[in-house]
C-alpha cells in the first residue's frame, strides 16, 4: 500500500462526502442523520465518531469545537470540515470511477 | 463542565450510571463532544421509546463507544507498579500455601473432590442431553406411541401397528417420511465357521436412512434394505465376521435356517442414540410386516413431519383414518358391524412423541433400550453443584477462622499504605491460585478414574468428551467462580480490619464471626445427612424388593436359552437332562417371571364379546411341569395334565385375573381368545375352560402391581428352565452343556440363573443406590475435612486454656468433651433440619413403587448417628492431641 495513493473505505468515502455536503454544520449527530437520510442505512453514533476520528488522523478532515449550545446540556459540538487532501481524496476516487466506467465495454453494460 | 440540564424533567434524563461509566473510560479530550452527541441522541432520536427501553438503548450506545481510541490512558497502559504487585500477590499466595501446608491440603483436597464431581456430572449431563441430536431431522421426527382404550381399559405402548406409519404418510401431506424398526431379539449369526450370538439385531424399512442420519459406507441408500433376506452390517460387525474383507455380496446364516445377503455397511450407530443395532435386516424379510393390523402394536414407527408442520394438526385429523382403516379392520376381526366408534368406548390414537424426548422423558412400555430419566439429570446436577459448594464452604470457614493469624499482616500493609482494593486482590489471588491448583489435580483425577465413572453410570464417555466446548468452558470458569466465591468473603472480612485496632493487639475482630461459620458447617452436615438418608432408603428398598416373598422360588433355577436351536428336539433334550439325579424338574415355556418380552391377547371372559371386562391379558404358554419347577402354588382346581386330552382347551388363571373378572367360582367359567390355526386364514375364537387358579407371584419389577395372566397348555420353544440341586452346580452345568452339544452340535450354548436375571430387573435401583452412596460418601468426606481443619484451629487457639485447665486438674476426657461439644451441637442442628427434608424427598421417591418399605425412624436415627460419629471421630483427633500436651509446654511462652 503506497502512501501517496488514496486509500478510502466505502464508508469513509461516504462520510467525507457528507461532511462536504453539510458544509458548516458537520458534527457527529448531523452526519449520522444525513447518512441515514441519503443512504438509508442504520448507523450507530459510535461508528460515525470512530470514522471521523480516523479520517482526521489521516488528514482528510480537520475539526474545531463550536460554541456553547442550548440543547445537549450546553455541551459544545465538534465540527468537521474537509481539508485540501480530503477534497483531493474524494475527487481522486471519483475520477478513478469515471475512468473505469469509461473503459467498460458496451457489451457487458447491456447484459447488466 | 457546565451542567444546565437541571431544568429538564428528570424522567427524560439519560441514566446517570451510564454517564458515570462513560466518564470512567472516556478520555477528557473526547468527553465533551461524545457526551453531547449521546445526550442529543437521547433527547431527539430515542424519544420514540419510553421508560426502561429508552434507558437501555442509551446504555447500549454508551457501551458501543467503548473503543480503544477513546479510552483514558490509564486504562490502556498497564501500570508497571501493578504488574509488580501481581507478582508479589502470587509470591505471597504461594508462600502462604507452603507455610500453612495443612490448611492448604484440606482446602485443595476438598476443592479437588468438588471439581471432580462437577466435571463428571457435566460429562454425564452433556451426554444425556445429546441423545439423538445427531439426526439432522431430529426436531421434526416423532415416534408413534399407541394410545388405545378398549372398553375402558387403556393400553399404551411405544410400539404401533404395522400399517400406521405408511397409512399416515399416504393420507396426511404433512408426513414427509416414515420408517419402522422391529427388534429381532437374540439371533445366532453364522459366516463360514465364525458364529456369534447377536443381541442387537433389528428389521428396518428401506426408508431407515431417510429418517435417521446414519452414514452408509457401502451400498446405496435407495437400494439397501429393499429385497427380502438382505442385511446390512455396522462397521463393528463387519470387523467381527469379515475382518478386512469386503462383506458386500457375502451371505450370513441367521438362526441356522435363513441366508441373508449382505448389501451394505453403515457407520456404527452413535452411543447417544435411543436405539442400537449391529445388523439391520430388510423389513420385507419379515412376512407379517405387510399384513399387520392398525390395532396392533408390533413396530417402532417413526415419522418425519414437513418443515413447519404442527403435530397437533395431524392429531386433529385422526378421525378420518379411524373411519377409513381402523373401523373396517375391527369389524372384520369381530365378525360384526360395530356401529359408531364413540358409542363403543373405544379409542385408537397415536401419540406423537418427539424423537429428542425419547431418551429422557419416555416411560411407555416396550422401549428399545432402557432410557435415561430427566429426574436423575436434575438430581445429579444439583448434587454436583452442592458438593462443589460444600468444598467452597470449607475454604471460607478455614480462611475466616484463621483470619486472626493474618490480621497483623493486614494491619502492617494498611499502615504502609496498601488500600482495601489491593488487599482484596491479594486474597482473591490466593483463592484463585488454590482453585487453579485444585483444578489441575482434578483434571488428572478425572482422567485417571473416567473408566470407573463409566462403569458406575453405565456409559461409555470418551476422553475426547473433555475437549468439548462446554467442558472446556467449565474448566476455565470453575476455578474463577470457585476462587471468587470462596475468596470473596474472607477477602472482605480481612480487608475491613481497622489497622489501629489490630496492631494494638486486639485480634478478635474477625474471629467473632462464629455464627457464619457455624451456619455453614450446619449446611454442610445437613446436606451430608440428607444424602446418607437417601442412600439408606434406596438400599432398604432394594433389599426389600430382593427379599420380598415373590410367590415363586427364584433360586437354583437354571435357564437354557435359544432352545429354538434344538430344532424340534426340545422334549428329547429335556428328557435327557432330567436323567441326571441332580436335576429335579424341567419345563418348556414361553415366558418366565423375570424380565422378558411378553405378549398379551384380547381375552374374553365367558366368551361374551359385549363384556365390560374384555381386554388384553398376558398369555403364557407353559407345559405341565411349569408350576412345579418354579415353585408356584396352585390355590384352586388342578394343574394341567398330560393324561387329560381336553386340557388343550383348558387354562389356568392367576389370582389377579380372577379378581379382574370378578369371579367367585372361577372353575365354573371360561375365557376365550382369538387363535390363528392357519396363518393364511382369519383368526378364530376359541374358548378355554378354567381348570385352576395359581397364587399371585411377582413376575415384573415391584414398581408395578401384579397383572392378570392366563396360562395355556401349548407347546413353545423359547426357554427351558430346570430346578437343580445345589450340591454340584458346576457339574450340572457341564452335564447340561454336554447334552446340548449332542443334541444340537455346533450351536452355541448359553445359560443363566434365574436369580441373576431377577437382580437385573433392578439394575436401575442398584445403580442409583451406588451413585448415591458415592455422593453421600463424598459429601461427608468434604464436611469432615472442614471439621478437621476447624477443630485443629480451635485446639490451636485454646492451647493455653487447655493448659491452664489441666494445671487445675482437668482430665483428658473433660478436655475432649470441651472441644467436641460445640461441633456436636452443630451436627444436632443439622439433623433437625435434614430429617424433614429427607423424609419429604424419599417419600416421593418411594411413591413410585407399588410395593415398598416404610420410612422407618431408624433410618433417620442411624444417618444422624453416623454423621455424628464420623464428625466426632474427626474432631477428637485434635481434641485428644490438645488434651495430651504437657501443660508445661503449652504455657511456657509469654
Amino acid at each position: 500500500m503506497k502512501k501517496n495513493r488514496t486509500n478510502l473505505g466505502e464508508f469513509e468515502e461516504l462520510v467525507l462526502l457528507v461532511v462536504g455536503v453539510l458544509n458548516d454544520n458537520a458534527y457527529g449527530i448531523s452526519i449520522m442523520e444525513e447518512i441515514e437520510k441519503q443512504a438509508r442505512r442504520k448507523l450507530s453514533i459510535s461508528a460515525v465518531h470512530s470514522v471521523l476520528t480516523r479520517l482526521e488522523k489521516k488528514g482528510y478532515l480537520k475539526s474545531y469545537m463550536g460554541g456553547e449550545t442550548n440543547e445537549r446540556g450546553g455541551r459544545r459540538k465538534r465540527f468537521f470540515t474537509l481539508t485540501g487532501s480530503g477534497k483531493d481524496a474524494i475527487n481522486e476516487v471519483r475520477e478513478m470511477r469515471n475512468k473505469l466506467w469509461d473503459i467498460m465495454p458496451d457489451l457487458s453494460m447491456e447484459s447488466l | 463542565m457546565p451542567r444546565k440540564e437541571k431544568n429538564i424533567d428528570d424522567h427524560s434524563m439519560p441514566p446517570k450510571s451510564a454517564d458515570r461509566f462513560l466518564e470512567w473510560y472516556c478520555s477528557d479530550y473526547y468527553m465533551e463532544e461524545v457526551k453531547g452527541d449521546l445526550h442529543e441522541l437521547f433527547q431527539n432520536k430515542l424519544c420514540h421509546h419510553f421508560g426502561l427501553l429508552r434507558w437501555l438503548l442509551y446504555w447500549w450506545n454508551v457501551i458501543r463507544f467503548f473503543r480503544p481510541y477513546l479510552l483514558r490512558n490509564k486504562l490502556l497502559h498497564i501500570n508497571i507498579g501493578e504488574l509488580y504487585m501481581l507478582n508479589s500477590y502470587l509470591k505471597i499466595a504461594l508462600r502462604n500455601l507452603r507455610k500453612h501446608a495443612f490448611y492448604s491440603f484440606i482446602n485443595i483436597t476438598g476443592l479437588v473432590v468438588g471439581v471432580v464431581c462437577v466435571i463428571f456430572i457435566l460429562l454425564f449431563v452433556t451426554d444425556e442431553l445429546s441423545y439423538d441430536k445427531f439426526n439432522k431431522k431430529a426436531d421434526r421426527t416423532y415416534r408413534l406411541v399407541s394410545d388405545f382404550m378398549i372398553r375402558g381399559n387403556t393400553f399404551q405402548s411405544a410400539l404401533s401397528g404395522g400399517p400406521v406409519g405408511q397409512g399416515m404418510k399416504r393420507e396426511f401431506p404433512e408426513v414427509e417420511q416414515q420408517t419402522r424398526i422391529r427388534q429381532l431379539g437374540s439371533t445366532i449369526v453364522k459366516y463360514k465357521d465364525i458364529s456369534h450370538k447377536e443381541d442387537r439385531m433389528s428389521f428396518a424399512d428401506s426408508t431407515f436412512f431417510d429418517v435417521f442420519s446414519i452414514e452408509l459406507i457401502a451400498g446405496k441408500k435407495d437400494e439397501v434394505l429393499r429385497t427380502p433376506n438382505s442385511i446390512i452390517l455396522s462397521e463393528t460387525s463387519v470387523q467381527k465376521y469379515f475382518g478386512k474383507k469386503n462383506p458386500v455380496g457375502e451371505f450370513l446364516r441367521l438362526d441356522n435356517d435363513t441366508d441373508y445377503n449382505v448389501t451394505g455397511v453403515y457407520k456404527d450407530i452413535p452411543a447417544n442414540s435411543h436405539f442400537h443395532a449391529d445388523m439391520l435386516c430388510s423389513m420385507s424379510s419379515l412376512e407379517f410386516s405387510t399384513q399387520d393390523y392398525w390395532s396392533n402394536a408390533n413396530f417402532h414407527t417413526y415419522i418425519v413431519l414437513a418443515k413447519g408442520a404442527n403435530p397437533q394438526d395431524l392429531i386433529a385429523k385422526y378421525p378420518s383414518i379411524l373411519q377409513m382403516y381402523v373401523k373396517p379392520e375391527i369389524e372384520a376381526l369381530a365378525g360384526t358391524s360395530i356401529g359408531d366408534f364413540s358409542e363403543l368406548n373405544l379409542k385408537f390414537e397415536w401419540i406423537l412423541e418427539p424423537l429428542l424426548d425419547i431418551h429422557l422423558y419416555s416411560t411407555y412400555p416396550h422401549q428399545f433400550e432402557p432410557n435415561g430419566d430427566i429426574q436423575y439429570v436434575y438430581i445429579f446436577s444439583a448434587i454436583g453443584l452442592f458438593i462443589l459448594f460444600l468444598a467452597c464452604i470449607n475454604f471460607v470457614n478455614l480462611a475466616t477462622a484463621r483470619s486472626s493469624l493474618r490480621a497483623k499482616e493486614v494491619g502492617i500493609k494498611k499502615v504502609v499504605g496498601s488500600d482495601r482494593r489491593s488487599l482484596i486482590t491479594q486474597f482473591l489471588t490466593e483463592s484463585i491460585v488454590i482453585s487453579i491448583i485444585a483444578l489441575l489435580i482434578a483434571v488428572a483425577v478425572v482422567l485417571a478414574i473416567l473408566p470407573f465413572f463409566n462403569t458406575l453410570v453405565g456409559k461409555n464417555i470418551q476422553y475426547t468428551a473433555l475437549l468439548s466446548g462446554s467442558v472446556m468452558l467449565a474448566l476455565i470458569v470453575i476455578p474463577l467462580i470457585t476462587g471468587i466465591l470462596a475468596g470473596f468473603f474472607p477477602a472482605f472480612v480481612l480487608s475491613a480490619f481497622n489497622p489501629a485496632v489490630i496492631l494494638k493487639g486486639n485480634l478478635s475482630g474477625g474471629v467473632k464471626k462464629g455464627w457464619l461459620r457455624s451456619g455453614l458447617v450446619v449446611f454442610q452436615f445437613t446436606t451430608s445427612i440428607i444424602l446418607i438418608v437417601c442412600t439408606l432408603v434406596v438400599l432398604n428398598q432394594l433389599h426389600y424388593i430382593q427379599n420380598k416373598k415373590l410367590g415363586f422360588d427364584k433360586d437354583h433355577v437354571l435357564i437354557v436359552e435359544d432352545t429354538n436351536m434344538l430344532d424340534g428336539q426340545t422334549e428329547i433334550f429335556k428328557d435327557e437332562i432330567l436323567r441326571n439325579p441332580e436335576i429335579i424338574s424341567g419345563t418348556v415355556s414361553s415366558f418366565l417371571p423375570v424380565e422378558s418380552a411378553r405378549s398379551s391377547n384380547g381375552t374374553i371372559p365367558d366368551g361374551d364379546m359385549t363384556s365390560e371386562k374384555f381386554q388384553p391379558i398376558q398369555t403364557w404358554r407353559i407345559d405341565t411341569d411349569y408350576f412345579k419347577t418354579l415353585g408356584i402354588e396352585i390355590v384352586a382346581g388342578r394343574n394341567f395334565s398330560d393324561e387329560q386330552i381336553t386340557d388343550s382347551s383348558a387354562c389356568i388363571l392367576n389370582e389377579a385375573c380372577v379378581k379382574e373378572f370378578g369371579w367367585d367360582d372361577p372353575l365354573e367359567h371360561t375365557v376365550a381368545r382369538y387363535i390363528l390355526p392357519d396363518p393364511n386364514k382369519p383368526p378364530v375364537l376359541k374358548e378355554f375352560n378354567v381348570i385352576g387358579v395359581v397364587k399371585d407371584f411377582h413376575f415384573e419389577s415391584l414398581k408395578n402391581d401384579i397383572d392378570p395372566i392366563v396360562f395355556y397348555l401349548e407347546p413353545s420353544t423359547s426357554t427351558i428352565s430346570f430346578r437343580i440341586n445345589t450340591g454340584n452346580i458346576a457339574g450340572v452345568i457341564d452335564y447340561v452343556k454336554s447334552v446340548w452339544t449332542q443334541t444340537a452340535p455346533g450351536q452355541p450354548f448359553s445359560y443363566r440363573f434365574m436369580d441373576e436375571s431377577f437382580d437385573n430387573m433392578y439394575r436401575a435401583e442398584t445403580k442409583v443406590s451406588e451413585i448415591f452412596s458415592v455422593f453421600a460418601g463424598l459429601a461427608i468426606f468434604i464436611g469432615c475435612l472442614g471439621l478437621f481443619g476447624l477443630s485443629a484451629f480451635t485446639a490451636e487457639r485454646k492451647t493455653k486454656e487447655i493448659g491452664i485447665r489441666k494445671v487445675h486438674g482437668a482430665t483428658l476426657k473433660s478436655v475432649v468433651i470441651l472441644l467436641s461439644k460445640e461441633f456436636a451441637k452443630l451436627i444436632l442442628v443439622s439433623f433437625v433440619i435434614a430429617a424433614p427434608i429427607a423424609y419429604y424427598l424419599m417419600n416421593s421417591w418411594l411413591a413410585d413403587y407399588a410395593y415398598r418399605t416404610g420410612l422407618s425412624m431408624w433410618t433417620f436415627v442411624l444417618s444422624g448417628l453416623l454423621a455424628m460419629v464420623v464428625a466426632l471421630i474427626t474432631v477428637s483427633y485434635h481434641a485428644i492431641k490438645a488434651g495430651l500436651i504437657n501443660p508445661a509446654k503449652s504455657l511456657k511462652y509469654e
